[in-house]
């Protein structure tokens, strides 16, 4: 119930939002009858109705039915854990673009693997080192050498 | 016969073997890179064929077109990436079945219903190139917009558990499709003053983040890495068994492929979703859709392959691209004095029994260059969690880049990453938003550019057969899936009280 209510909450704030921003899409002379912002409002009121049905759904289920609560596996992580990892990934990612510009593709995707895999538990080591740099070695060959795409930074094109 | 042989002459006499065989392997790279699509695959190896001859040249863009279509699936499969956006309905049974231990079974059924898919859609070419053109013709816009619709319908089955919170997750779908000009004004919407956003977000990007992203993310907190005894590191291809019961999915998806395939803008995508929905509808094992169903890869696999070939007949018989790739082949056909329509039949008549022959060659080659190059993918993916985890970031850095070589689209692919994580914890279905997203676009524009035709009346869907007939046909699928639905909800409900007594 509690994982329904949030999930409705969460949909109204995105359908508020992006109602608020829909009215403020200004009209051209060359729109047509529906306007630019005729589908994104009716998507809006859309999302805010199906919002609100999960929500009477989630309050009024486990009345009507005696439905079972939401079951968690004993052994499943925490949220705080779960989101606490997640972001040490996401971060790693912002890394990544904050650095590419001035470091160069090939030396921050070095960066990038032996980031990640020291994150997810491989101990700092001379192996380590060496999959990054033949691993970054392998995409660019592969997407620079190869596929002719000019990637950011020195290194890069 | 006559055509026979001098398919077989050509065979014989110019380099359409090593163009097919070529192309077909090129295009498998540039598809299993996400990023890569199959029209930049194509690009790539279009200034090659400048000096080539024209039929050999155009059967190694075609074939790159085929095995880009197929390589899609490779990613979807192992790391839950589809590589090309048809390959999305193949990540929902593909991955499932890899995390079971059966990564090896998923890809030998995926490159089995490829490359059969691949052979009826070359058969429907070139049996039914004019039949089938007529039908790319009588589109019109009203006829677009039923299709998107009949497309949408696929969510009431795609939904899981909770029907509500598939309909919120397709219109969550539509509203990313809004990003970007208006269709008919010009006038940006949910821009930010960003000029990366005026072209919209690419269906790619969100794929990529929902399914890769959010799962690197979720995968950081998995407390271990399940290895298994038992895990497969080798292609198996279905037996006798499996394959009488793949054959239902597969005639599906080559059915629902070949069709899609004609129809200018309706692509891959549209046809892999309704292959996998119309499988599991017909299918006797509809409980394992979604937990690893061999028929939920071999229908869109099927389907999509299908396509590749089909998609050829507008380009062939009028000049008109439905997609991007199509259009690069156009231009190879340009490049080389071809002129696309009845007269190429007719003036260049070797040129388009090279291309089938070409055709024939690469959807052959696919199986073999797919049984040489799959093993080693799977030994890939088999690797230390840390160093797959760090690879297949690195991967999605490299490929999202290569799109629109921007930084931007990387710093989305993130936040569309986040974005999937809170989905998954609150219970949203990814596909749904996908499926959005895809067909938003064609939706909204067919929609109201047959109300400008109209002038604002809505009778005209009514008064054009085929939107009619789609239409009618999505309400159908709606009410058959909102049936099922209760009807199992009815069942679930008094199997407990049963039990009791």
């Amino acid at each position: 119930m509690t994982r329904d209510l949030t999930c409705s909450a969460i949909l109204l704030i995105i359908s508020a939002s992006y109602y608020s921003l829909a009215s403020g899409i200004g009209r051209s002379a060359l729109a047509d009858e529906v306007g630019p912002a005729g589908l994104p409002v009716l998507y809006a009121v859309l999302l805010a109705t199906l919002a609100l049905a999960l929500a009477a759904k989630a309050i009024l289920r486990p009345l009507l039915l005696r439905a079972a609560a939401d079951t968690v596996a004993k052994d499943a992580p925490s949220l705080s854990f779960v989101l606490r990892r997640a972001a040490g990934v996401f971060a790693i990612g912002v890394g990544y673009l904050l650095i590419v510009p001035l470091a160069g593709y090939f030396v921050t995707l070095i960066l990038v693997i032996a980031a990640m895999a020291l994150f997810y538990g491989e101990r700092a080591s001379a192996r380590l080192a060496a999959t990054a740099v033949a691993g970054a070695a392998v995409f660019w060959a592969l997407f620079v050498w190869l596929l002719g795409i000019p990637m950011p930074g020195v290194w890069g094109a | 016969m006559d055509a026979l042989l001098l398919a077989l002459t050509l065979m014989a006499t110019t380099p359409l073997i090593p163009a097919a065989v070529g192309g077909v392997s090129w295009g498998i790279l540039g598809g299993a890179l996400p990023g890569i699509s199959p029209s930049i695959t194509m690009a790539l190896v279009l200034p090659l064929t400048y000096g080539m001859e024209p039929g050999s040249a155009i059967v190694l863009l075609a074939s790159t077109y085929v095995g880009a279509e197929y390589g899609g699936s490779i990613p979807a499969i192992l790391i839950n990436t589809p590589g090309t956006n048809a390959a999305a309905a193949t990540v929902l049974d593909g991955y499932a079945m890899q995390q079971q231990g059966r990564g090896g079974e998923a890809l030998g059924i995926s490159l089995y219903s490829g490359v059969l898919g691949g052979l009826f859609g070359l058969t429907m070419l070139i049996v039914l190139t004019e039949p089938l053109a007529r039908v790319a013709l009588a589109f019109t816009p009203m006829a677009y917009f039923a299709l998107g619709i009949l497309g949408l319908s696929v969510i009431a089955s795609l939904s899981g558990k909770s029907l509500l919170k598939g309909l919120a997750a397709g219109v969550l779908g539509l509203m990313i499709a809004t990003v970007g000009s208006d269709p008919v004004s010009g006038v940006p919407r949910f821009t930010f003053g960003q000029p990366e956003l005026l072209d919209g977000i690419a269906p790619i990007l969100i794929m990529v983040g929902l399914f890769a992203v959010s799962e690197l993310y979720r995968q950081a907190s998995a407390t271990q890495w399940h290895k298994r005894g038992d895990v497969q590191t080798k292609i198996r291809f279905p037996d006798g068994a499996l394959r009488r019961r793949l054959l239902k999915p597969q005639l599906l998806g080559s059915t629902i492929g070949t069709l899609e395939g004609v129809m200018p803008g309706a692509g891959g995508t549209i046809a892999s979703f309704m292959s996998y929905n119309e499988a599991r509808r017909w299918s006797r094992h509809k409980e394992e859709f979604g937990k690893g169903s061999p028929e939920g890869v071999a229908a869109p696999e099927t389907a999509n392959n299908a396509v590749a070939a089909t998609a050829l007949v507008p380009v062939l018989s009028f000049g008109i691209p439905g997609s991007n790739s199509a259009a690069i082949l156009l231009g190879g056909l340009l490049i080389h004095g071809l002129i696309p329509g009845p007269r190429l039949f007719e003036e260049n008549g070797d040129i388009v029994v090279g291309l089938y022959a070409g055709l024939f060659v690469a959807c052959v080659s696919l199986l073999l260059i797919g049984m040489l190059i799959l093993p080693v993918c799977l030994w890939l993916v088999h690797r230390p969690k840390a160093y797959l985890m760090a690879f297949i970031y690195a991967l999605i850095f490299s490929g999202v880049y290569s799109i629109n070589h921007s930084l931007f689209d990387v710093g989305l692919v993130l936040v569309v990453g986040v974005a999937g994580t809170f989905m998954r914890l609150v219970g949203l279905p990814f596909l749904p938003a996908v499926l959005g997203v895809v067909l938003g676009y064609l939706m909204e524009s067919n929609y109201r550019r047959s109300l400008v035709l109209s002038g604002g009346d809505h009778g005209i869907f009514l008064e054009d057969a085929i939107a009619l007939g789609l239409l009618t046909t999505a309400m159908l699928f709606i009410i058959g899936s909102l049936a099922m639905r209760a009807y199992r909800f009815i069942r679930d409900r008094q199997a407990p009280a049963e039990n009791q007594r």
